[in-house]
């Protein structure tokens, strides 16, 4: 099997990865607690989604 | 495009899967709303809307049908006598999905299924249950301590005790052999013990 021949440097490797990262998430605002939140999720902050509470935050 | 991903396997075998779905199913009947997460709601959806719509026309084969998947006879009883009966008038799409967002642990999307005529009510804030710690801690009076049924109670005062407490500080299940050492040089339950066991309840 074919081997690396030279180690590659912290620098290397931290460049290769400078366009791994992830986008944050979208956020939103909760239009009852004006919170951000993800869109389309129950508000995690007052449990409220489309207008009505739906869970016990 | 979303098509053609329904019939997730889940990395289950199908007895799992369905033993699984089964347990769900059960379970959204019996409490109308279930926690899950948002894949194995939108596989559990069209089985559970489908559930539904068989009930919907009672009768041995409609019965026999959903007790394929629900294991238990009284959920059954109330997938026709309640559920079903609720719908009517409903052509399909007896349930939603309300989505939570990642949890924590393994990150994956949190997910609701309910019935789309749940009625949510928010749990007033009362005076926090006792708790099995806090009643530890109670009894104990202000210390946690692991009951333990093997473990002597200290002697008071007793040299020959506190050497062999410093001699094996933390012991194990009493061997076989230590019982009868342990008989004589330590007096057990006797004298005002400073751990929990006997303070219980006072
Ligand atoms: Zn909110």
């Amino acid at each position: 099997m074919p081997n690396p021949k030279r180690r590659h440097s912290k620098a290397r490797r931290d460049k290769r990865r400078a366009h791994d990262a992830l986008p944050p998430p979208a956020l939103s605002d909760c239009p009852n607690c004006r919170e951000a939140k993800q869109p389309h999720r129950v508000c995690p902050h007052c449990g409220h989604y489309k207008g009505r509470q739906t869970i016990n935050a | 495009m979303m098509h053609n991903r329904a019939g997730r396997k889940l990395r289950r075998t199908t007895s799992h899967r369905m033993a699984m779905f089964s347990n769900q199913l059960d379970s959204l009947m019996t409490h109308e709303r279930i926690q899950t997460t948002l894949t194995k709601a939108k596989e559990l959806r069209p089985l559970a809307e489908k559930l539904i719509t068989a009930a919907k026309n009672d009768g041995v084969s409609a019965r026999r049908k959903v007790s394929q998947w629900i294991p238990d006879r009284t959920t059954v009883k109330k997938v026709f006598e309640n559920i079903a009966p609720r719908f009517v008038d409903r052509p399909g799409g007896y349930t939603r999905i309300l989505r939570l967002g990642a949890r924590k642990g393994d990150a994956a999307e949190a997910a609701i299924l309910e019935f789309v005529d749940y009625r949510f009510e928010p749990k007033e804030k009362g005076p926090r249950k006792e708790s099995l710690s806090d009643r530890a801690r109670r009894a104990s009076g202000g210390r946690v301590e692991t009951v333990r049924k093997d473990k002597p109670e200290p002697e008071e005062g007793g040299d020959e005790g506190a050497a062999e407490r410093k001699a094996a500080p933390r012991q194990p299940k009493p061997g076989r052999g230590d019982k009868a050492a342990k008989g004589t040089k330590t007096a057990p339950k006797k004298g005002p013990s400073r751990t929990g066991p006997s303070k219980r309840g006072a």
